[in-house]
């Protein structure tokens, strides 16, 4: 079940295919700490991630505060909807900072 | 739960039995919540808030009181069976049971159409401190304002959870106005 695809070194880009979830962060884990220690930014590509949740959610987390606790950085692009919905859910946009768009459907008031 | 109603039907002011029922109620509530069982946790959440008021004393328990969980409680068994044998929806059981909430919300001294739309979006939750508030007459609930704030223990996830499912059965009972993730633990 590999969800990397290293296309990446020198720029440090990672693509995360499909299952970003409790099933696959111990292995991305690994693989996120041991890329973003090779490159001074990391770009994690989400456009693929078709699953998403508390769990994966927690790992991204953990990967940004271990880029900005050596000083490094980490970018979040291609957010596909299962990660925009949750990143917006969790009040969480912010923490990352990466630019986004988040389109609501205007409420009846 | 059915045995405390049978109980309560003789002891009607003992305190501990009503917390039992209520207890059995919320339980009930938030297992279906959980899982997304949006009717049961409609009929459940009036049965709770009557409850709630027996416990503080603004509603007196009496036999007819008694008579109606004990109503509440077979038909929360039934919309329970036929959950669990994935059954078709059964207009006669749902009009049952909207009449069991009418008859519930008499206690609560408010009309109220118990449409499940009206129910998800009466109460809202901004980041302000829960204030107890006299609900007015009209068709949409006075809003209840509150301040919730779930921890979760390290393992949270190792136990099957997702913090966020809390989060979804939460905004299935009403309006998430703010919601701040805490990452400080991570």
């Amino acid at each position: 079940m590999a969800n990397l695809n290293p296309e990446n070194p020198p720029n440090g880009r990672i693509v995360i295919e499909d299952e970003l979830t409790i099933y696959t962060v111990l292995d991305l884990k690994d693989k996120l700490l041991t890329a973003l220690s090779t490159t001074e930014e990391l770009e994690l590509d989400l456009s693929d991630v078709g699953e998403f949740d508390g769990a994966g959610l927690q790992l991204l987390v953990m990967v940004k505060q271990e880029a900005a606790a050596s000083g490094k950085a980490l970018r979040l692009t291609g957010h596909s909807p299962v990660v925009l919905e949750l990143l917006d859910l969790s009040g969480l946009a912010g923490f990352f900072g990466d630019p986004l768009l988040f389109v609501r459907p205007s409420a009846s008031l | 739960m059915e045995e405390a109603l049978l109980i309560v039907e003789q002891a009607a002011d003992d305190p501990e039995i009503i917390n039992a029922i209520f207890r059995a109620a919320h339980t009930i509530k938030g297992s279906a919540g959980m899982f997304g069982i949006d009717p049961i946790v409609v009929f459940t959440h009036a049965a709770e808030s009557v409850l709630d008021r027996v416990r503080g004393g603004s509603v007196a328990m009496s036999a007819e009181l008694a008579a109606l969980f004990i109503e509440v409680h077979d038909h929360l068994r039934d919309l329970i069976n036929r959950v669990a044998e994935v059954s078709q929806a059964d207009p006669e059981a749902d009009s049952y049971g909207r009449r069991l909430i009418a008859q519930l919300e008499t206690y609560l001294g408010e009309s109220q159409q118990a449409e499940n739309a009206d129910a998800a979006d009466s109460a809202d939750m901004p980041v302000v401190h829960q204030s107890s508030v006299e609900r007015e007459h009209s068709d949409m609930v006075g809003s209840d304002h509150w301040h919730i704030s779930l921890r979760f223990g390290p393992d949270v996830f190792r136990s099957g959870m997702d913090p966020f499912s809390f989060v979804r059965c939460l905004s299935s009972l009403g309006r998430i106005v703010q919601l701040v993730s805490l990452t400080g633990g991570i």
